[in-house]
């Protein structure tokens, strides 16, 4: 039986084992994950990036253009409302707010300038806005010359209006002297009827050509005062010079036709007013220079305007196109978002699909192919080999611990199958034994018998019960050889789960027992039918039956049985009314040969217990014994043998019994 | 009664290696009042050729016999017997009683297996062989009558 263990390979490569195969898909299916774990996560990242840009960055942005573009109409209007002031109070408050709008919109740039992307943007709008600062600021400088040169230029109409009158009265009592002249010369002449020539001279080249030059003054005095305050402040800086040119012919007229006059206090006071007047209309701070001041600053503040217009212009074009690249930064990282969803999703799926086929691949190849079929094939053979088909293949190779398990089975078999043969072969034994020891036994037997019974034997009384006793040693020699035969072979045979009427069978027991009449038989107990291995209970119940029969010492007696089941137990109370066992030989009673009174009173080869024990250790039933001569008669054997009232045979005790 | 196959012609075979037992068996019959003829096989092989005998003089078919089979015997034992009778088509007719102080479940078992009318323990000869007569129902036809 040695040379048929084969011993097992203690060591395997690292892969032929079954765990470390399982841990190797395991490992793989975990770094599928721990893959799609990080790029999902860089994804992820991804996503809250860009989601974070479009939240810091894009969107206030596109918030803040909106605001810029405001700021920037707000600043529009207020350098028009500037540039349209009628007073200075209105210019100075148009002023203040300017300089707060521009300073916001200078702090809501610099914001912006933080963000990337937009910074040569921004820097752009910054330089225009220093532009822009600029021309605001040289317009109101502008604004303010003009109401002074308005304020001077009123001041000087004023004082040319002061003149003109001081003029025209220096005039007009110039004209009425010169007109009484004319009417002393005319009432001279009338008087006169026949006037003289000189007188007529003197008249027309006096006093007539006198109030016309007054006249003429006077007129040229008014419409030259007229046309200076008309003109001065209208037109432009070429027809100011032309305006000059006349104003300056008139006041040499003036002069010439002054000096004309005759001297009177009325005549310096008019040459007095014609300097007055020169110098008010075309000196150095005359009503013309001022004038074309006046148009000069009125041109500087439209181009002015036409510039803040053009650079608020081109600002808000700015102003767009941040907006646009806003709007394009929100495009580009919403597409990044989208992108990197489609990305994770992507992931998500190639991984799920990764794990479901190395699932799949693993559940086939390992779990399936390496483990599953073959443990399949293994639990079968191993529930075949334990059902006694040693024939089974175990058809099962490899290096790993199922293979290891299928070698150890196969030992396992051929031991089982050495033990069934070396059992087989003392069974054998046995039977050669009993029949070859028990055959000359019963021919001895026999011929005493024969001896015995025939009529022409005649034998003397003492011969006659020599072979008596030749017979009785016989059969006790028989018996024992019957019940050691019965010793050896308890339990090694197979018996099935049949199902039994336990009163019937009991009954039927007693009755081929066949005890003297005397003695009686007490059942109760179960009375339906039970599932059990009867061969055996049998055997047990014989022993038990015929050990009260026999070993009581009274003619008469009762047997009681009384029978329960019990959670797939059947327990069995056989008591007897005999003397009873002493406690001191309770223990012995069950072992070989153990006889408690002399084989000449009592037949008995001292195995019943023992056939009893060894069949109750094969069944995992038990056997106890109650009884105490000194208290009272009687001994109760109480056994616990496998067995169900239930229709479903319990095979579990067989299982272990096998 | 040539040629007849009633019980009445039966001839007894009494199988057995142990002299005693023969002795046994013939004192049973004497006592059960059987006058049918007994022949005597010491094993198998030597009843089997009693057999064939049998049935050559009988012009191939085979007479009544009623057969008592001991199991352990040297040659051929009486397990080995019953196999060559069952492979035998022309001994399908015998009736045969395993008669052995064997009483192992595996050899009652296998005995019964090769279609034999019954199984007897030597322990009371007598007795169980009358059962096993009435058994197979010719028992009272092969009773000699007391005269």
């Amino acid at each position: 039986m040695s040379e048929q263990i084969r011993s097992l390979p203690a060591e395997r490569g690292i892969f032929s084992s079954i765990v470390a195969r399982l841990r190797l898909l395991l490992v793989v299916i975990g770094l599928v994950t721990v893959i799609a774990g990080l790029t999902g996560f860089t994804q992820v990242r991804e996503i809250s990036s860009a989601t974070g840009a479009l939240r810091h960055g894009a969107l206030p942005i596109l918030m803040n253009t909106a605001a810029v573009e405001r700021d920037l109409s707000r600043i529009r209007v207020t350098l028009e409302r500037a540039n349209f002031a009628r007073s200075l109070p209105q210019l100075n408050k148009a002023q203040t707010s300017l300089d707060s709008q521009i300073t916001n919109f200078r702090t809501q740039i610099s914001q912006l300038l933080l963000t990337p992307g937009t910074i040569a943007l921004t820097e752009q709008i910054e330089s225009h806005l220093g532009e822009l600062d600029n021309i605001a600021h040289q317009l109101i400088t502008k604004k303010r010359e003009s109401f002074e040169i308005t304020r001077s230029l009123t001041a000087l109409q004023q004082q040319i209006d002061n003149v003109a009158s001081d003029a025209s009265m220096a005039l007009r009592s110039l004209l009425k002297d010169s007109s009484d002249q004319v009417d002393i010369a005319l009432e001279r002449i009338r008087s006169d009827a026949s006037p003289a020539a000189d007188v007529i001279d003197q008249l027309f080249s006096g006093l007539f050509l006198n109030a016309l030059n007054l006249t003429s003054l006077s007129m040229g005095f008014e419409t030259t005062t007229e046309l200076a305050r008309t003109d001065a402040t209208s037109g432009d800086v070429r027809r100011s010079a032309e305006l000059e040119r006349t104003l300056k012919q008139r006041l040499e007229s003036f002069t010439t036709r002054l000096t004309g006059l005759t001297a009177s206090p009325q005549k310096s006071q008019l040459i007095q007013a014609a300097a007055d007047l020169e110098r008010l209309l075309v000196g150095r701070d005359g009503l013309v220079i001022m004038g074309r001041r006046a148009l000069q600053n009125r041109e500087t503040l439209q181009s002015l305007r036409e510039q803040h217009i053009t650079l608020s212009g081109e600002l808000s074009t700015f102003a767009r196109d941040l907006g646009e690249q806003a709007k394009m930064v929100v495009d580009k990282k919403s597409a990044a978002l989208g992108a990197a969803t489609r990305w994770l999703s992507m992931i998500l799926v190639v991984c799920l699909f990764l794990a479901a086929i190395i699932t799949t691949i693993g559940n086939s190849i390992i779990i399936e192919q390496q483990f599953n079929r073959r443990m399949e094939r293994l639990s079968k053979a191993v529930r075949a080999i334990a059902g006694g088909d040693l024939k089974h293949p175990i058809d099962i190779d490899g290096r790993d611990e199922l293979g290891d398990v299928a070698r150890a089975l196969t030992i396992f078999k051929d031991n089982a199958e050495e033990l069934r043969r070396s059992n087989k072969e003392l069974e054998q034994f046995a039977y050669v034994a009993a029949h070859d020891l028990r055959s000359p036994l019963r021919a001895i037997h026999d011929l005493a018998d024969w001896t015995l019974q025939d009529d022409e034997n005649a034998l003397s009384e003492d011969s006659g019960t020599y072979l008596k006793m030749l017979q009785s040693r016989a059969k006790r020699l028989d018996r024992l050889l019957a019940d050691l035969l019965n010793y050896a072979r308890a339990g090694s045979q197979k018996d099935g789960l049949v199902d039994i009427e336990l009163r019937a069978f009991v009954e039927e027991i007693w009755t081929m027992l066949d005890p003297p009449k005397s003695f009686s038989l007490r059942y109760s107990g179960l009375n339906g039918s039970v599932r059990t291995y009867a061969t055996p209970l049998k055997q047990i119940l014989i022993n038990l039956i015929s050990n009260a029969v026999k070993h009581n010492d009274q003619n008469t007696g009762t047997l009681s049985i009384s029978t329960k089941a019990e959670n797939g137990w059947l327990i069995f109370d056989v008591a007897d009314d005999g003397p009873g066992i002493p406690p001191e030989y309770q223990t012995r009673i069950y072992q070989l040969f153990q006889t408690l009174r002399p084989r000449d009173e009592v037949e008995g080869s001292g195995l019943g217990l023992a056939i009893i024990r060894k069949l109750l250790e094969r069944y995992k039933g038990d056997i106890s014994l109650h009884s105490d001569p000194d208290t009272g008669r009687g001994a109760r054997f109480r056994v616990r043998f496998p067995g169900d009232t239930g229709l479903a045979a319990d095979e579990r005790s067989y299982s272990g019994a096998a | 009664m040539i040629g007849t196959k009633t019980p009445q012609d039966a001839t007894f075979l009494l199988v057995d290696d142990d002299e005693i037992s023969i002795l046994s068996m013939k004192r049973s019959l004497k006592k059960l009042k059987i006058v049918n003829p007994v022949v005597v096989a010491r094993d198998g092989r030597e009843a089997l050729d009693l057999l064939i005998e049998a049935i050559n003089e009988n012009s191939g078919q085979l007479p009544p016999f009623i057969v008592t089979l001991d199991l352990n015997m040297p040659r051929m034992n009486g397990l080995e017997f019953l196999e060559a009778v069952r492979s035998d088509a022309r001994l399908q007719q015998l009736v045969i009683f395993v008669f052995t102080t064997s009483d192992m479940p595996s050899d009652i078992q296998s005995a019964y297996s090769k279609n034999i009318a019954g199984y007897l323990v030597k322990e009371n000869a007598s007795e169980t062989l009358s059962r096993a007569l009435k058994m197979i129902g010719c028992y009272s036809r092969i009773v000699a009558l007391p005269s």
